[in-house]
């Protein structure tokens, strides 16, 4: 990697990127995560065999943290869903009129890979069901060449069927096998982006700052209000020309066809965005996201060396502009697909490898450290905040469901007579019992708000298929060891080892409802 | 409507994290046993842990009323106990009152599992052939032989048992041993949670042992001067004794499971325990 510009380092993908010291510290940080997290569950087996007393401890602090952590993050959550519902309700298009919109376009960029045409379909007749002149809406489809002639085909025919009702829309073909890229959404979404830069944004002299880009997975169906919101936040920002938007994913295409385990997690996934969306300062970008275009033409599009282009872009860009770059949470919803395969294994391994991959982006901390260390600019409290909340966020991520369900409870097996006579060796289940039966409110909490975001139930399903959306969270402890812990620990051992993860495409398979 | 503001995070932040900090010491003081008593502070207890393997088993403590088994109720946790002797009473309906005397100590608990043993033992003839009545046993001929050269074969001076324990017969007494001290897992070797032994006697007196194992959850014996007896492998006080068939020179074997015992040439299954 040459390092020619002040800000050489910002597309550093994995440590073989540098050379000399730089890649063995690089080295260093992507060991971090994976260090932390084993680590500690390695300190709860080592303090089980040699100090029982202290690992049970350790176990009922941290049942009882479980319960005041639910507590704070419920309230967010219940917070966050009276906003949604509130802004859902709002006639955003109303409320622009008196800002200066006329001149905003909004550049939506959809990078696909083998979905079929009636995925893509449905996602252009959101943006045409949308309360915002398709008119001031431009459309980048952009297909992988690896697709084959088929993909090209489906990408031909939408645009022959929408492309007439958008101010342009174009069709891009993201190249197979480019020198210094990995296979992946970020590889195709940033070849898109400058496609639209040339073929669009140049011949129509369209302002970049004026211009805003919506990264939609291709699944993303928006919400009829979703431009006018999302033009509404950019141009009432305190900084619009550092900030990016968050909406709040919600997997509602398909719920009710997915099964129960694939719900959980597609809602379990959604809450916890809810209640990112209230803690600004610990948000980064994620799935579907806005970004002004010209900011992301200077910081040089998404990474396409990278898993987690999606976060990325925001530290990316929190980078480029010497730390002074925030996600503002929109708290307005956009719809995609919950994971649902043919066969109840399928959606299973889908699951897993969904996550892993999304909790691979325990890579960003490394690029994190990285640059900040490199980056004197960005002040050093900015620094420090910004690389706590990621270390604690994946370490606890990984290891507070393990320590909770699993080997916290290892004392009572191995901590011998010597401790299992003890009064803790008896008060450890009862104690930690009574913290996390307290904690199960937030998963009624969870149940409540669920039902009022899914969408009206279609007539081929029973009343019992309501009532399992009632039921299917009392899976949640086994879904977060098994589809959160388990695939966050596979994604930071992988990087320990620098066995790095390439990028899984979730198939897209089902869409029965709306 | 605005997002949740800083204030109002700031509040609940630093309202749970005052609460979970207050919380904190009490919990983990509660866990280990420590409990305020006005006039005296704090003060360590500990507890009593009885496992009952049965239904509808009463277990008293000290006289009191502690609950009664059930299916899903299997094991009685009496906590916040200062040290002491407590008396432990397991009663039920058809078995011999389960007694025991369990020694409390600081953040310690004192475990037992009851050893409820019927008081319908019966020793049923056995006989070879077709049943020709209700209170004999009928087996083949080939059964029965195997029976009768079991009896032949000298028995065991030792056997083991599930937890690491062995039985021995030695100059007429009855043991059970610990082959590892370390592996200690059941708390019948220990007069009080603190104090653990590796050795229990069984039978140890003017008696002369002839046989031992463990059977139906305890140790079954003979002596040349009594008979059969049943008795309860532990080491704290009126550990369960119960003749099974107390007749001077009678002798057992455990075959396929089922309790065997040889009176002069009559064979007899033991039926109850």
């Amino acid at each position: 990697m040459e390092k020619t510009s002040t800000y050489w380092y910002l597309h550093v993908g994995r440590a073989s990127d540098l050379d000399g010291r730089d890649r063995l510290i690089y080295r260093l940080f992507e060991m971090l995560p994976g260090f932390l997290s084993v680590g500690t569950l390695a300190l709860f087996v080592v303090l089980s065999f040699s100090r029982p007393d202290l690992a049970a401890y350790l176990t009922i602090i941290f049942s009882m943290y479980w319960l005041f952590r639910t507590i704070y993050l419920s309230i967010h959550l219940r917070y966050n869903f009276k906003r949604m519902r509130h802004n859902m309700a709002l006639d955003w298009n109303a409320r622009i009129k008196g800002l200066k919109y006329e001149d905003v376009v909004h550049l939506a960029i959809y990078p696909f890979y083998n979905e079929a045409y009636e995925v893509v379909a449905e996602s252009m007749r959101g943006l045409i069901r949308a309360s915002w002149d398709p008119k001031k809406i431009c459309v980048v489809l952009s297909a992988e060449a690896r697709g084959g002639e088929g993909q090209k085909k489906i990408a031909m025919r939408i645009q022959e069927e929408f492309g007439s009702k958008f101010l342009d829309f174009q069709v891009a073909v993201h190249p197979a096998d480019v020198a210094g890229e990995i296979i992946g959404k970020g590889s195709n979404i940033s070849f898109a982006a400058e496609e639209a830069r040339t073929r669009i944004l140049q011949p129509r002299r369209l302002s970049y700052d004026r211009v805003l880009v919506s990264a939609l997975d291709i699944d993303t169906v928006v919400y009829p209000q979703y431009f006018a919101c999302l033009t509404w936040y950019f141009l009432t920002a305190e900084n619009p020309s550092r900030s990016s938007f968050q909406p709040v994913p919600l997997y509602n295409n398909n719920i009710w066809a997915a099964p129960m385990l694939s719900r959980v997690m597609a809602y379990s996934s959604s809450f916890w965005q809810m209640i990112q969306q209230e803690r600004p300062e610990k948000l980064a970008t994620f799935s579907s996201h806005a970004v002004p275009f010209k900011q992301l033409y200077e910081a040089g599009y998404w990474q396409k060396n990278v898993v987690s282009e999606d976060s990325r872009i925001f530290w990316n860009l929190f980078a480029r502009y010497d730390g002074n770059y925030e996600v503002i949470p929109m708290a307005y919803p956009v719809s995609m697909d919950a994971n649902v395969a043919p066969t109840f294994l399928g959606t299973t391994r889908n699951i897993y490898r969904q996550h892993r991959r999304w909790t691979y982006g325990a890579e960003n901390i490394a690029y994190i450290l990285f640059t900040f260390m490199k980056n004197p600019r960005i002040p050093f409290r900015k620094k420090f905040r910004a690389a706590f909340v990621q270390i604690e966020g994946f370490w606890s991520l990984v290891t507070h469901p393990l320590v909770l369900f699993a080997v916290g409870w290892l004392p009572l097996l191995v901590g011998g007579r010597g401790f299992n006579t003890t009064v803790l060796s008896y008060n450890l289940p009862l104690v930690a019992k009574v913290f996390l039966t307290a904690s199960l409110f937030g998963l009624v909490v969870c149940a409540a708000i669920g039902m009022q975001l899914v969408p009206a139930r279609p007539s081929e399903y029973g009343k019992w298929r309501s009532l399992q959306m009632i039921l299917q969270w009392a899976l949640v402890p086994l879904t977060m060891v098994i589809f959160t812990s388990i695939p966050g620990l596979d994604a930071q051992i992988r990087l320990f080892f620098g066995r790095y993860l390439g990028f899984w495409v979730t198939p897209k398979i089902t869409r029965t409802t709306k | 409507m605005k997002p949740l503001s800083r204030n109002k995070r700031r509040t609940y932040l630093y309202g749970l994290i005052a609460l979970f900090l207050i919380c904190l010491p009490i919990v983990l003081f509660f866990a280990s046993g420590y409990r305020f008593k006005f006039g005296f502070g704090f003060v360590k207890t500990g507890g009593i842990f009885i496992s009952v393997p049965y239904t509808d088993a009463k277990v008293f403590i000290n006289g009191e009323l502690a609950g009664t088994s059930g299916i899903l109720k299997r094991g009685f946790y009496i906590d916040n106990l200062a040290p002491s002797s407590y008396e432990i009473l397991v009663s039920r309906a058809g078995s011999h009152d389960w007694l025991r005397t369990l020694v409390v100590e600081e953040n310690l608990v004192s475990d037992a599992r009851a050893f409820l043993v019927s008081n319908k033992i019966e020793a049923i003839p056995v006989v070879y052939g077709a049943g020709v009545s209700t209170t004999t046993k009928a087996v083949s001929l080939s059964q029965y032989d195997l029976y009768r050269v079991a009896f032949e074969i000298p028995a065991a001076t030792s056997t083991r048992g599930t937890f690491g324990e062995s039985v021995f017969v030695e100059k007429g007494d009855v043991y059970v041993r610990l082959s590892d001290a370390g592996s200690l897992s059941t708390s019948n070797f220990c007069g009080r949670p603190s104090y653990c032994v590796s050795e229990i006697p069984i039978e140890r007196g003017r008696q002369a042992s002839v046989g031992a194992a463990f059977f139906g959850g305890g140790v079954i014996y003979a002596t040349k001067e009594r008979g059969v007896f049943l008795a309860e492998a532990d080491i704290r006080s009126t550990p369960v004794l119960v003749p099974v068939y107390p007749k001077p020179g009678a002798i057992f074997r455990i075959i396929d499971g089922s309790l065997i015992v040889k009176d002069g040439k009559a064979l007899y299954e033991i039926e109850g325990l």
